[in-house]
């Protein structure tokens, strides 16, 4: 029992010296998680034509969880379509773009500017799955990455230590303060 | 219980948008694992904040270390509590490899297939029915013996099994609820799941803030 009670206390102190870690670290660890996806989702194509059908299809089979995976609306890496389609590419590269914009410049997007970067995805999206129009490759990539850039820079700047808040200076303006 | 709060009370924060926005880029990023623990830690911080009363209980994004330690910790519990049937599932696989093209041995690969299937079931039910004390007592008391202080856990369940049950399944109709989401671009998924974490805190923390019984005396202790 006492063995016990030790051996928890310890992973207790572990977990307290990973979180010390984290509180410094958090956006890098996001950053490569991000990096991960985007990663892996170009890595189902590489796998398919390298051979590896397993874990090509391990690869397709996560992804499909989140995205529709329709190959005529898809990036192709090596002849085979990458697991994410080109908009949720150009959306999760951009998240990560914007997540390092924001380490290197904490730049304060207000919420209007924000809302109105996502809505050229919305329009594009939206016209599409009524049926209006079909759109193109590129220019669901481009739309994604807009939305997801300015994302990942309004939002990185409301988390943990990079949280940016307004204050009114005597000038009238507005400064930013961390 | 207040079902209709638990599915709603996230929209009644001015910040819940932004909130669960910020929930879903950790979502997307439990995808490899990385934000499993930073989502469990906002989810326990707000459990704890429902069973102390608070009538806006989302907190802030801030403190991220102390969400991500003890996100890593429950994720931990989880993982042993979840250990027997990672044994069932190797059991099954070992004896369907060594006698699995055997045709005269087909009948035993079912039987055992069926048997361990039946025990894995089991099982879940088991850790689904414990996870409201679960992760109440690890709210009170963030540590890795909370959950499996088996005795305390037991009776809590025992003693409020009618309102267990509901939050066990309403959670469940919450994730399916959550499933929804894909049809968002694929992204909204991730916003709906989080959303459906949330769900389950506010479930969760309504089993302990209407428990009987004894074990929530011990439980309130920690506080």
């Amino acid at each position: 029992m006492v063995h016990s009670r030790h051996w928890s206390a310890r992973l207790d102190d572990l977990a307290e010296r990973a979180g010390r870690w984290a509180e410094a670290r958090w956006p890098v660890m996001l950053a490569v998680a991000w990096g991960g996806v985007l990663l892996l989702a170009a890595a189902a194509p590489l796998a398919r034509a390298a051979g590896l059908h397993s874990l090509s299809a391990g690869l397709y089979a996560l992804f499909h969880l989140i995205c529709h995976q329709e190959p005529a609306r898809s990036l192709w890496i090596a002849g085979y379509p990458m697991a994410l389609c080109a908009r949720d590419v150009g959306l999760y590269g951009g998240l990560w773009l914007g997540l390092l914009i924001t380490l290197w410049r904490r730049v304060v997007i207000p919420g209007w500017i924000a809302l109105l970067c996502v809505l050229p995805m919305a329009l594009d999206g939206g016209t599409q799955l009524l049926g209006l129009r079909e759109s193109t490759n590129a220019l669901r990539l481009i739309t994604g990455a807009l939305a997801g850039v300015v994302a990942g820079m309004y939002l990185g700047a409301k988390i943990g230590y990079l949280r940016v808040s307004i204050t009114p200076s005597r000038s009238g303006g507005a400064r930013t303060s961390g | 219980m207040d079902v209709g709060k638990s599915f709603s009370y996230v929209f009644e924060d001015e910040q819940w948008l932004t909130k669960v926005l910020i929930g879903g880029l950790f979502m997307l990023a439990s995808v490899v694992l990385v934000g499993i623990p930073f989502v469990l830690g906002y989810v326990v911080e707000t459990l704890r904040n429902i069973m102390e009363g608070q009538a806006k209980p989302l907190p802030e994004w801030v403190d991220l270390g102390e969400k991500f330690k003890k996100g890593l910790l429950l994720a931990a519990i989880l993982i042993v509590w979840g250990i027997p049937i990672w044994i069932i599932a190797c059991f099954q696989a070992v004896v369907t490899t060594i006698i699995g093209d055997s045709s005269s041995a087909a009948g035993f690969v079912t039987a055992i297939s069926c048997l361990t299937s039946i025990i894995s079931i089991l099982w879940s039910i088991v850790m689904a029915l414990l996870e409201p004390a679960i992760f109440t007592r690890f709210a009170l008391k963030p540590e890795f013996s909370s959950g499996f202080a088996f005795e305390e856990l037991w009776r809590f369940t025992v003693d409020n099994i009618g309102n267990v049950i509901i939050a066990v399944l309403l959670s469940v109709v919450a994730s399916v609820l959550a499933s929804f989401g894909v049809i968002l671009c694929g992204v909204g998924v991730f916003l709906t799941s989080f959303w459906a974490y949330l769900v389950m805190a506010h479930l969760f923390g309504q089993v302990y803030l209407q428990r009987k019984g004894g074990a929530g005396e011990e439980l309130t202790a920690a506080l």
